[in-house]
């Protein structure tokens, strides 16, 4: 037992597949697992979220982590799943291709993000798990969610009037048609 | 920090709402007070919540509020005992020290040494106490000093009195409290009066009366006698004898307990004008006597639940609510299917049971949630107070109908616009002094802030009697604000001018001030109120004053709404805010400048298609029958266009996620029967949002306030 504490403490995911990657949350985040059901799309919400859905009496948002990542957007299969889980600003659905598995994973197999992303706005990637056999990738959801596609704060976002004011034209331009 | 540390974080919370409660109930009598300078009994009730609160503090080992409660109380044991007369002074210096207070159960929570300068505040105390002492005469100390009044009757029993009572009940003879009510108009009062007391000497002794027989024959008999009598004939005997007496209206006989008689209380206040009641009220023997103003623990049927258990209770059962609908939706699906199972019918039979229970529990959770709004007119004399002192002005402030009850979320909102109007009332609304006395006005402004209930609704109107609004003075800010033009400005009518005060940026105040004239008030006021499914209307006259009226929903969690449909969505419009609903051909859609509008009843009313407002993808023209629905929001008259009319039913609301992006002209959210979500609009900043896209700038116009 001469191992150090770092390489004892262990993670345990929760592994998605997404546009046939894999990628990891922390399962204490993980609220549950649903099949996909219908959703109510919001007006003027975030271009990456979904809309709303009904988790047993509460209006969940839904977000499509897919568009989130900028990936290729796919159909929904019978394989989709909304994982819920619980970030600072509330609980949230985001939808994955499927759902794997259950994972434990030491903490000394991750690694830092920066030597191997080069893209700009990255900060939502905890790192990278390195297994024998694959790659996962872990998401820091709250850093996900709560930045938005530009890498402008959300809160900024919400507060700032411009966004109406930048659809002004084209709203002006649909009312004349 | 002196606390004392075995004090364990439950007794720390109870004795934080215990002080809330009593700081509240400090607050409010002291400021009665200042109106009411005799009433013993409020007095009583000070003293009591001070000296409480001394006791409370001490345990919790909170030194610096002790003492300023010590303090209080001291000042306020000279004013029960007439040792003080009541002046500014005190009444400031008690404020002071309530304030102190305030802050200091802060500390409890912070539990790090406020700024609080205890010190002054006990010196400010120590000197009103004493500088109003000096020259009082140590009179009214001995004289009535056997007198024992009777609780609740303002009725005091000399010696002599009580003599006869002791005599009596040792005789075996029972005592009844009697009340007599004469007709209001009878010119016989004195005469009946004398009737009363002589049926009653027949029957009996008669220890005292109030109005006593000597006062009596001076003519000072009034609407009503009472008596303490004694006798051995049953009460029955009595009240028929009295009743034969013409002129009288009602008999109360209640039998008098001995005991009461020698514990009795102080008087009530409300028997100001008879002497007897006064020196019986003031003197000594109070304290003991304290013990008997306590509300009896039997008659309390009422016990303190955290808001956050009925909170979540109340999620619970919004759950149930929206599980019921979906209930009653598959068993009539199951019914259809298999219309002669047995076991369906016997599902369907449940189901119906359970629903007729989940609604019972809905309307009785609701029921729990309501509170009397006097939460919120409580906290206001003292805030007008205050302001009107500073400011030199001289007001009353009345309060009506407190006890009418709203739900808990409204109270909590309906606070700070009510805050904010009352606070524009005293200082745009009414003049100085000087300014009423040339208008030739009572110097004394009157603001009268009164809540009932109507039609489902709870209004709440403030009225003063202020300088009114000038709707010129509006149009030429609202010009120089740049808010309208000078032509717009021309064109309105007065009551469109006066609505521009809720306009954002307006400020009619020559001057900005500590309390208001920044100009972002009443359009906060008025958001608000409709964010709670409500509406402000006001009404005003140049020079005698100035009238808000407010008009809220009984309730928040549940509303009645409309189901429409816009494509494919199906979406939620209070009935709130549906003037009425119309089924057009879209052929009869004509355009304005480009605009649509449509003829109603000669009246041209904008249209406002949601796709396009709302920024959802392909608005194609509609083809055929369409629906449009007339709403009012933010003073305006818009129809909403939209493609199917579903139902109308009422609706729980859930709130939407704020953090999805920047979502406008969403109210919130409500699940369906079948578990869909469907989302709830927000008309007035729908139209505010149509309007600042500059689609309905000019059609808002045309329709505008009616």
């Amino acid at each position: 037992m001469a191992k150090d504490n770092k390489s004892m403490s262990e993670t345990q995911l929760v592994v998605f597949d997404l546009a046939s990657e894999n990628y990891g949350v922390d399962i204490s985040s993980v609220r549950e697992i649903m099949r996909m059901q219908n959703i109510t799309r919001v007006p003027g919400a975030l271009s990456y979220v979904e809309g709303v859905i009904n988790l047993r009496g509460k209006v969940l948002p839904v977000l499509d982590l897919r568009k989130r990542l900028s990936l290729t957007v796919a159909a929904q299969t019978k394989d989709s799943r909304v994982v819920v889980v619980d970030i600072a600003a509330g609980e949230v659905g985001v939808i994955v291709d499927a759902v794997s598995e259950v994972l434990r994973i030491p903490d000394s197999s991750v690694e830092p993000p920066s030597s191997m992303i080069t893209q700009a706005n990255s900060d939502y990637l905890m790192g990278i798990a390195k297994l024998t056999d694959r790659l996962i990738i872990l998401l820091d959801l709250n850093k996900l969610l709560s930045t938005g596609m530009d890498g402008a704060s959300l809160a900024a976002l919400i507060k700032d009037d411009s966004i109406l004011a930048e659809k002004e034209p084209e709203l002006a331009a649909a009312a004349a048609s | 920090m002196s606390f004392n540390t075995e004090i364990g974080p439950e007794e720390t919370k109870v004795f934080l709402e215990e002080a809330e409660e009593l700081l509240q109930l400090l607050d409010e009598n002291i400021i009665k007070l200042e109106n009411d300078k005799e009433n013993p009994r409020t007095i009583q009730e000070i003293f009591r919540a001070a000296h409480t609160l001394k006791g409370s503090s001490a345990m919790l080992g909170h030194q610096r509020m002790t003492e300023v409660a010590h303090a209080m109380e001291t000042l306020l044991d000279k004013l029960r005992n007439k040792k003080l007369e009541l002046n500014s002074l005190i009444v400031d210096a008690l404020l002071c020290g309530i304030d102190a207070i305030k802050s200091l159960t802060q500390e409890v929570v912070t539990l790090c040494d406020g700024q609080t300068d205890v010190q002054a505040i006990v010196n400010q105390l120590a000197i009103a106490s004493e500088k109003t002492a000096q020259g009082e005469s140590p009179s009214g100390d001995n004289h009535n000093a056997g007198q024992v009044s009777i609780a609740d009757q303002g009725m005091a029993l000399d010696e002599e009195a009580q003599h006869k009572l002791s005599d009596a009940v040792a005789a075996g003879l029972t005592a009844y409290r009697i009340r007599v009510s004469i007709l209001p108009g009878s010119e016989w009062k004195a005469v009946r009066s004398m009737q009363a007391l002589g049926a009653l000497g027949n029957k009996g002794t008669v220890v005292a009366s109030q109005p006593s027989m000597a006062e009596i024959e001076q003519e000072k008999a009034g609407e009503e006698l009472r008596v303490i009598f004694c006798t051995d004939r049953p009460a029955e005997e009595i009240r028929s004898a009295l009743k034969s007496i013409s002129d009288i209206t009602e008999v109360q006989v209640t039998v008098f307990t001995a005991r009461a008689g020698q514990a009795g209380r102080e008087t009530a206040g409300e028997n100001n004008g008879n002497g007897q009641a006064q020196t019986s009220s003031g003197g000594q023997g109070l304290d003991p006597r304290g013990a008997a103003d306590q509300p009896k623990l039997e008659g309390l049927q009422s016990i303190r639940v955290d808001v956050k258990v009925l909170d979540g209770l109340m999620n619970m059962v919004e759950e149930l609510v929206i599980d019921r609908s979906r209930i009653g939706l598959v068993g009539k699906m199951l019914e259809g299917r298999y219309p002669d199972d047995d076991l369906v019918s016997d599902l369907i039979g449940t189901s119906n049971h359970i629903i007729k229970v989940v609604n019972e529990l809905h309307q009785d959770i609701m029921k729990v949630r309501m509170v009397p709004i006097n939460l919120v007119f409580n906290k206001l004399p003292r805030l007008v107070r205050d302001l009107a002192q500073k400011q030199d002005k001289s007001l009353d402030l009345i309060l009506l109908g407190g006890e009418t009850e709203l739900d808990r979320t409204i109270i909590e909102q309906i606070s700070d616009p009510l805050i904010h109007l009352l606070r524009n009332a005293v200082d745009h609304g009414i003049e100085s002094p000087a300014a009423r006395k040339a208008a030739h006005k009572p110097q004394k402004a009157k603001i009268t802030l009164t809540a009932f209930q109507e039609e489902g609704h709870v209004f709440i109107t403030l009225e003063d009697d202020g300088a009114g609004i000038d709707p010129q003075k509006i149009k030429r800010a609202a010009v120089k604000k740049g808010m309208i033009t000078q032509e717009a400005a021309d064109k309105l009518t007065e009551n469109e001018a006066i609505n521009l005060i809720f306009a954002a940026g307006m400020s009619t105040a020559s001057q900005v001030t500590e309390v208001s004239g920044r100009g972002v008030g009443m359009d906060i006021v008025r958001t608000n109120i409709e964010r709670l499914n409500g509406s402000v209307s006001i009404n005003t006259e140049l020079g005698r004053g100035t009238t808000f009226t407010i008009k809220l929903p009984l309730t928040l969690a549940v509303f009645q709404g409309l189901m429409v449909s816009i494509k494919s969505e199906t979406y939620i419009i209070p009935l709130a805010s549906v003037l009425e609903t119309l089924g057009i051909e879209a052929e009869s859609i004509s355009s304005v400048l480009c605009e649509e509008v449509m003829n109603l009843r000669d009246e041209i009313i904008p249209l406002l298609r949601l796709d396009a407002v709302l920024g959802l993808s392909d608005h194609s023209g509609h083809q055929g029958k369409c629906y449009v629905i007339v709403v009012k929001g933010d003073n305006k008259r818009v129809g909403i266009v939209v493609d199917g009319l579903m139902d109308q039913q009422e609706f729980v609301i859930k709130p939407v996620a704020r953090h999805i992006g920047d979502i406008k002209g969403i109210a919130g959210a409500t699940i369906l029967g079948d578990g869909q979500v469907a989302l709830i609009l927000d008309i007035p900043v729908l139209i505010k949002i149509a309007e600042k896209s500059g689609k309905t700038e000019k059609k808002v116009a045309v329709g505008a306030a009616r």
